[in-house]
């Protein structure tokens, strides 16, 4: 492990991340970047994603890289992934 | 009847349209696969359906589409224009003339009509498979041609050009829009999408239109665009800040596309963006295009470049702009909201500007030909008609007066007057075409009544006469036309027999010929039986047992009253009021009618009219006193009556012209003018009674006679005024005019008159 470089929060995101979740979600969001340091996203357990999902993880994106922490991605279902084909967006989380 | 100018053009656009698509089905029977003649009809059909629905008449729309859609699978040939298919065609597009009236004064339908009209459809309805997308196509274009017209509402005056323009328009679209059929490689078009913020919370995923857009063509190269998304805190998780830019590769056309959008146009900015060559194949498309369109956006949709939701979409637009507060510089042109929108490239819309251009200019040339009031028109004509008699007194009492300068300027001004009285007339003149070519439908329906093979024949179409006249020939016309067809035509077996071709022909011709018009109905059928009618004439007791009359004289006949000779009373003709009924009827057109038959070969009717009813160059005569009008037309020349001539006239009736036999009249005997009366009162005028005598002789047809007139005054123009009831019994007086000096003349009945000397002719050719 690297000393310098502190653990990252791992935020571990489940089941469905569709419109009727999205409040939630961005309630959590909002929750998990009032704290620093790097950001480990685990995307590996979402059942389901739609567009309102799919801006909330944008939005925790924008906001890491105006703050300057790191965001990593550790893990996508293939749910969340075909998805972020389709948009094209697998780059952005990777 | 309360019309607005909308609603009049609207009932006589479609009642042209309808005469159209009749003639248009009528000559497809002859020329079946023509492809001009079927998308003619198709297109009628359509502008009366497009029209319709401006004006919110459903039962027409409704009508109207099923025989469109028809008729579209026709135009495609998956269904053949059957004898029994153009019979129907022709039976709902009666049907539709019958709707126009009850949904133009807003009645509902007699149950008669709807019944018709519910038959109609069913046996349509037997030609038309299920195939929706026949359906859909047509009900669309109606639909934006409401919504187009739902602006301004038919009501107001400013509308009036409406109904025809679209209408016209989008019949033009339509038949250019052929279905997009074998395009080669798949093209890659652009689209851009901006979701509203609504989107999520109306339902609707932008992923699901992907995944949708995914089925139309491969999306290749999707851009993402977040930059929208708001600082955490004011994010809305509900609202949608996506946009996506990407690329489609397909082999779809526009609307395909666009139609993937509907769920979500309300909620969403889309801009589709034609590959280039998309962009070269819709100029090539607006300089193919055929005449009609003059709106931008009507030209950018049937050049494909546009489909219809993307026009009403910009021109809501326009309309927003237009609205205040107006932006400086005013809405902008609907040119630039479709370029600023993306809708479509710059040069298709320069290029469609330059077409509308060439369309406006085409247009002004169509709009040469202006409707007019036919009562403004008669209006006119009575007035010219008083100038023409205020000229001729005029220039009668600058004669009187004897001052040269004023006789010069009152002839010249004659002159003129002549000028604009023919131009006036000419206004009124129309071809006969029109009443003509009604009887393609007529033969054809009667012939099939009657199980005979019949063809209609039309010449001299083009030829001209005044409308009043055209208005009032058709009926004695229809009950030519029919006679022929019943009496005349033999059936099939008969004439193959007497070795004439099994289908019979009936011909209409119309020519000009001294001053009159002459009309021929004629046919190639058993003519005349002489015999028959001869004796059912001696039966009825119109001729005597002992009468040995010519053959001509036996035709004549049959223009009797009460006169049929048909065995079986048919429900077309033989009633016995057809010919007597004619003959009246183009009697009182001033005109004659005879009849040349030779039994076995046919029989041929002449009608001769005058051209027109109004105004005539006359030739003034004098009896005593009292003066006398014929038309010009008719006099052939003017001779003195030599004394040993006029023993001739008053023993025998006739003289001898330059060797040939004229019959004679003297009008003094004939109008019972009393030469001893006559003289007396001349005599207290202080005039001195001229014995000489003259003889006008006339021509009607191949008639001639002679009229015995004291005095010849020359050429005089003058305006026919119609004698009243009570002097309807007079004979030999066909009306009466004002002269210049306010004495009233009466105008001779020359056919009447020459009618007249006919029966007192001597029996045979005689030699003199």
């Amino acid at each position: 492990m690297n000393l310098d470089q502190p653990a990252a929060t791992v935020l571990k995101l489940v089941g469905e991340l569709n419109i009727y979740a999205a409040a939630a979600l961005h309630a959590r969001l909002q929750a998990t970047l009032v704290e620093g340091g790097p950001l480990e996203l685990d995307l590996s357990e979402v059942s389901e994603l739609d567009s309102a999902g799919v801006q909330q993880l944008l939005l925790l994106k924008r906001e890491c890289e105006l703050t300057g922490r790191a965001l990593r991605v550790s893990a996508v279902s293939d749910a969340a992934n075909a998805v972020l084909t389709l948009l094209n967006l697998r780059q952005q989380f990777a | 009847m309360d019309l607005t100018p909308a609603l009049e053009i609207f009932i006589a656009e479609a009642g042209e349209l309808l005469e159209q698509m009749e003639q248009s089905l009528l000559l497809l029977e002859h020329r079946p696969g023509d492809r001009e003649l079927l998308d003619a009809v198709f297109r009628t059909a359509h502008t009366i359906k497009g029209s319709a629905g401006m004006f919110g008449f459903n039962t027409i729309v409704a009508h109207t589409h099923q025989l469109e859609n028809l008729l579209d699978l026709v135009r495609a040939g998956e269904v053949a224009l059957t004898p029994a298919l153009s019979a129907l065609l022709l039976r709902c597009g009666d049907h539709l003339g019958t709707l126009v009236t009850p949904a133009v004064d807003n009645l509902p339908l007699q149950p008669a009509v709807s019944a018709v009209g519910e038959a109609l459809e069913r046996e349509l309805a037997q030609y038309l498979p299920a195939l929706p997308n026949a359906v859909d196509r047509h009900s669309m274009a109606a639909d934006v041609a409401l919504l187009l017209a739902s602006g301004a509402p038919p009501a107001t005056p400013s509308a009036a050009a409406l109904p025809t323009s679209l209408a016209a328009d989008y019949a033009v679209f339509l038949a250019s829009a052929e279905p997009a059929l074998a395009q080669p490689a798949a093209l890659v078009w652009r689209i851009a999408l901006q979701f509203g913020a609504d989107v999520l919370r109306n339902g609707m995923d932008p992923l699901s239109i992907l995944h949708y857009l995914g089925t139309v063509g491969e999306i290749v190269n999707l851009t993402t665009l977040w930059g929208r998304l708001p600082p955490l805190v004011a994010m809305d998780p509900e609202s949608c800040y996506l946009d996506v830019a990407l690329e489609l590769a397909t082999t779809a056309d526009r609307a395909v596309i666009d139609a993937v959008f509907d769920f979500i146009r309300d909620d969403c900015k889309i801009q589709l963006t034609p590959p280039s060559s998309q962009v070269r194949a819709q100029l090539a498309d607006l300089a193919a295009l055929p005449e009609g369109p003059s709106k931008l956006g009507e030209i950018l949709v049937a050049a494909h470049a546009l489909t219809d939701l993307e026009l009403a979409a910009a021109l809501a637009e326009q309309a927003a702009e237009s609205r205040p507060p107006v932006a400086p510089g005013g809405p902008r042109p609907l040119g630039r909201i479709l370029v600023d929108a993306g809708a479509v490239p710059e040069p298709v819309v320069d290029a469609a500007l330059e077409r509308q251009q060439q369309a406006r200019l085409a247009k002004a040339q169509d709009s040469k030909l202006i409707r007019v009031d036919a009562e403004k028109l008669d209006q006119l004509i009575t007035l010219v008609g008083e100038l023409v008699i205020a000229g001729s007194g005029t220039f009668a009492l600058a004669q009187h007066a004897k001052l040269g300068d004023i006789v010069e300027s009152a002839a010249a001004l004659l002159r003129l007057v002549e000028q604009v009285r023919d131009n006036a007339l000419s206004l009124r003149m129309v071809p006969i075409a029109a009443t003509f070519q009604r009887f393609q439908r007529v033969v054809r329906d009667v012939s099939l009544d009657l199980g005979k093979d019949i063809e209609l024949v039309i010449a001299g179409a083009e030829t001209e006469l005044d409308k009043s006249v055209v208005e009032r020939i058709g009926d004695p016309l229809m009950h030519l036309v029919r006679n022929a067809m019943d009496h005349g035509i033999e059936n099939a077996a008969r004439r193959l027999a007497s070795g004439k071709p099994a289908r019979a022909k009936i011909s209409l011709n119309a020519y000009h010929d001294s001053g009159s018009i002459v009309i021929e109905v004629a046919d190639d059928g058993g003519g005349l039986p002489l015999d028959k009618i001869r004796h059912k004439a001696i039966e009825r007791g119109l001729l005597a047992a002992s009468a040995n009359p010519t053959p001509q004289e036996i035709q004549q006949l049959v223009f009797e009253a009460g006169f049929s000779t048909a065995e079986a009373v048919s429900n077309l003709s033989g009633r016995g009021v057809g010919m007597d009924v004619v003959r009246r009827s183009i009697e009182t057109l001033r005109g004659m009618i005879e009849i040349d038959s030779t039994e076995g070969l046919g029989t041929l009717v002449r009608i001769r009219l005058p051209l027109t009813l109004a105004i005539i160059d006359g030739f003034m005569v004098g009896l005593g006193a009292a003066r006398y009008v014929l038309p010009l037309d008719v006099v052939v020349e003017c001779m003195e009556l030599s004394e040993a001539d006029r023993c001739f006239v008053s023993e025998r009736g006739f003289i001898n012209v330059r060797g040939a036999v004229l019959p004679v009249v003297r009008l003094r005997d004939a109008f019972a003018l009393n030469d001893a009366t006559e003289g007396a009162a001349a005599h207290a005028q202080g005039a001195v009674l001229s014995r000489r005598e003259n003889i006008v002789v006339v021509r009607f047809g191949a008639l001639k006679a002679g009229l015995v007139v004291d005095e010849l005054f020359g050429e005089f123009q003058t305006v026919i005024k119609p004698l009243g009831k009570l002097f309807s019994y007079l004979q030999g007086i066909s009306g009466s005019t004002i002269l210049g000096s306010g004495e009233v003349a009466l105008i001779l009945d020359v056919p009447g008159l020459i009618k007249r000397v006919e029966r007192t002719r001597p029996p045979g050719r005689v030699v003199a």
